[in-house]
C-alpha cells in the first residue's frame, strides 16, 4: 500500500510517501516571512510550491500518481488558510483517483514519527514546536496531554526573542549557535506549575536584557532555562506515569542542547532516550503519510480542517493496547 | 532504606524518619541546579511548618538543611493509588484552607496527597509559594484538574465537581478564584475541536 501525505498547517508545505509503512520520500519547502507569519502569504506560498513538491516526492519515491492507494492530509491544528491548501489539494487528488482520504491530527503525526524512528513503544513524548509545547503520554486509547504551556509555544518564544535580537525567522538554529558561545548565566524566571510551563514572563524579562547583556549570553541563558523547565516537566511525567523512555519531537527537537539534556536526564533515571533525525523533527509530509497509513481503516465522516484540533480528541484505534 | 524516587528527590526511611533529599540533576547547569534545589528545599520546609501551625495536615518537619528535609513518616497510601470520590470533598476543604492563608501548593496531583486513617496529608511542597494572588490560587486548581483528567480518565469530572463544591464552602474568595480559573481555561491556545 502506498500513501501520500500532505502537510500545510503553518510555514511548511511538505509531501511524504510511505510504502507498506516505510518512508520512501519526504520533500518540503518552507515559507520564511521577515516578521511573523502572514496567513495569506503562507497560503500563496503553499499553492505556489505544491505542484513541484508533489512531483519531487513522486520522483524520489519512484512512483506515479496513479500508484497512490491512499491520501492523507494534516487536518489541524493550524492556521485556517494554510490548512485549506492541504485539504483542497488532497481532496482533489483523492476524488480524481477515487482513493480514500484520511485526515490526520498534526500533533499525533509528530508523535508517531518519533515512535517510528526510536522504536519506543510507550514513551513520554515532549512535543516542542513553534506553536505547541506539550508533554504527552498514551493512556486508554488516547494520547493524553499531561503538561503543556500555559501561554506561548517554546519555538514561538525563541522566535520572538530572536526578532528582538534582529535574527530572521526561524530563529532557533541561530539562537543555538549563539548559545554555544555564551558562558555567563543570567537569571531568568523559571516557571513550572506541576507539569505545565509558562513562557510569557520570560519573554518580557529577556527583552529588558537586550542591549545590557551580549546576545550570546542571552541565548545561552534562555536555552538553559527553558530547556531545563521542559526536561524537568518531562521527568515529572516519567515519574508520575511510570514510563521508562522519552522522545522529543517537533521543530525545537532539532536543538542539540535540548537533546543532550533529555539524554542525561534519562541516563540518570535508567530510562531510554534516542534522538530523531533532524529532517523529521520539524513539520514534514512523511509524518502525515505515515500516520495516514496507521489510520488506513478509519471511517471519517467530516474531513474538513479543524483549526484547534486537540491531541486528545483523537481515538487511537490502531494500537494493540 | 529508599522508599521512593520522585522526579527530583530520593526519599529514604531511616529510624522511622523520612529524609527527602533533592539530588543533583546533571542536565541542568550547576548554578541553576544548585539554586533550584536549595530554594525548593527551604520553601518546602517553611510551608510545611506553616501548614502544621494552621491545622492543615502534612508530615511534621523535624529539621532541614540545604538539600534535605527530615520529616515524619506517613504510614499510608497515595491518593492516586487508592482513589475514591469520597476523599475529594476532604481535598476541596484542605486546599481551600491552604488558599485562605495564602499557601499555593504549585503541584497538586493525586500522587502528592497521602491517606492515613482516612485523613489526607498533603506532601511535596517543592513548588509551593506564599502568595495572595488570585491567579496563583486559580492556577493551583487548574493544575489539579489537569492531573485528575490525565490520570483518572473515568472519574475525573465527578471528582473535580465534588472538589469544587467543597472548595466553595470553605474558600473566603471563592467567586474571584473560580472566575479566574475559567479565564485560565479560556486562555489556552486551542479549545476542544472547534471547527471553523
Ligand atoms: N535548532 C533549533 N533550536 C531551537 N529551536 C528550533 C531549532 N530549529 C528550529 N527551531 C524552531 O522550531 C519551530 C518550527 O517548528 P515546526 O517546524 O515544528 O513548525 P511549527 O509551525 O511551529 O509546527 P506546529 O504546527 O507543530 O506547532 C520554530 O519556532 C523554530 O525557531
Ligand atoms: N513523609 C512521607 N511519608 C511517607 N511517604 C512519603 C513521605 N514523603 C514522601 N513520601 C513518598 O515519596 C514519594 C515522593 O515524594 P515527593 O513527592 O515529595 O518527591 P518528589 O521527588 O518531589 O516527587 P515528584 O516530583 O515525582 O512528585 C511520595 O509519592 C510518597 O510515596
Ligand atoms: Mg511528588
Amino acid at each position: 500500500m502506498i500513501v501520500l501525505g500532505i502537510e500545510s498547517t503553518a510555514h511548511t508545505f511538505g509531501v511524504g510517501i510511505v510504502k507498506d509503512g516505510k518512508i520512501i520520500a519526504n520533500e518540503r519547502d518552507t515559507y520564511k516571512p521577515k516578521e511573523g507569519i502572514i496567513p495569506r502569504e503562507a497560503m500563496e506560498h503553499h499553492y505556489d510550491v505544491a505542484p513541484s513538491i508533489i512531483q519531487r516526492a513522486l520522483e524520489k519515491a519512484n512512483v506515479k500518481l496513479s500508484d497512490i492507494d491512499l491520501y492523507a492530509y494534516s487536518q489541524g491544528p493550524g492556521i485556517p488558510s494554510c490548512l485549506r491548501v492541504g485539504y483542497e489539494i488532497s481532496r482533489y487528488l483523492s476524488n480524481k483517483s477515487k482513493k480514500k482520504l484520511i485526515g490526520v491530527n498534526h500533533s499525533i503525526a509528530h508523535l508517531e514519527i518519533a515512535r517510528y524512528f526510536t522504536g519506543f513503544d510507550d514513551p513520554v513524548m515532549l512535543y516542542v514546536s513553534g506553536g505547541n509545547t506539550q508533554i504527552i503520554v498514551y493512556k486508554e486509547g488516547k494520547y493524553r496531554v499531561f503538561g503543556e504551556t500555559q501561554d506561548i509555544g517554546v519555538g514561538n518564544l525563541i522566535d520572538r526573542v530572536g526578532r528582538a535580537l534582529n535574527i530572521p525567522f526561524p530563529a532557533g538554529p541561530k539562537i543555538e549557535e549563539l548559545a554555544k558561545k555564551g558562558s555567563k548565566y543570567i537569571e531568568i524566571p523559571y516557571v513550572i506549575k506541576g507539569m505545565d510551563v509558562s513562557f510569557s514572563g520570560i519573554e518580557t524579562h529577556i527583552k529588558k536584557l537586550i542591549g545590557k547583556e551580549s546576545a550570546e549570553n542571552i541565548a545561552y541563558s534562555l536555552q538553559e532555562t527553558v530547556f531545563s523547565m521542559l526536561i524537568e516537566a518531562a521527568e515529572r511525567a516519567m515519574a508520575y506515569c511510570n514510563k521508562d523512555s522519552l522522545v522529543i519531537t517537533g521543530g525545537v527537537a532539532a536543538n542539540k542542547r535540548l537533546n543532550e539534556m533529555g539524554k542525561i536526564m534519562c541516563e540518570e533515571r535508567n530510562a531510554k532516550f534516542k534522538e530523531i533525525p533532524l529532517e523529521y523533527a520539524g513539520d514534514n509530509g512523511a509524518m502525515i503519510a505515515y500516520t495516514g497509513y496507521l489510520m488506513k481503516d478509519y471511517e471519517q465522516i467530516d474531513l474538513k480542517p479543524i483549526r484547534n484540533y486537540r491531541t486528545d480528541a483523537v481515538e487511537i484505534k490502531y494500537r494493540k493496547w | 532504606m529508599i522508599i521512593a524516587k520522585g522526579a527530583e528527590a530520593v526519599i529514604r526511611l531511616e529510624n522511622g524518619i523520612v529524609i527527602k533529599e533533592r539530588i543533583r540533576k546533571n542536565y541542568r547547569i550547576e548554578e541553576l541546579d544548585y539554586k533550584l534545589r536549595k530554594s525548593r528545599t527551604s520553601i518546602e520546609a517553611k510551608v510545611m511548618k506553616l501548614c502544621r501551625e494552621n491545622g492543615i495536615l502534612c508530615p511534621n518537619v523535624i529539621d532541614y538543611n540545604d538539600f534535605e528535609i527530615r520529616m515524619e513518616y506517613i504510614d499510608g497510601k497515595k491518593l492516586s493509588d487508592s482513589f475514591s470520590l469520597d476523599l475529594m470533598k476532604e481535598l476541596g476543604k484542605t486546599v481551600a484552607k491552604m488558599h485562605n492563608i495564602n499557601i499555593i501548593h504549585g503541584d497538586l496531583t493525586t500522587s502528592n496527597v497521602m491517606i492515613k486513617d482516612n485523613k489526607l496529608y498533603i506532601i511535596d511542597f517543592g513548588l509551593a509559594k506564599i502568595s495572595k494572588k488570585i491567579e496563583d490560587k486559580a492556577t493551583d486548581i487548574f493544575t489539579l484538574k489537569e492531573a485528575l483528567k490525565a490520570n483518572h480518565t473515568e472519574l475525573w469530572e465527578k471528582a473535580f465537581n465534588i472538589f469544587i463544591s467543597e472548595y466553595k464552602n470553605v474558600s473566603i474568595e471563592k467567586d474571584k478564584i473560580l472566575e479566574r480559573y475559567y479565564d485560565i481555561e479560556k486562555r489556552r491556545r486551542y479549545y476542544e475541536n472547534s471547527n471553523y
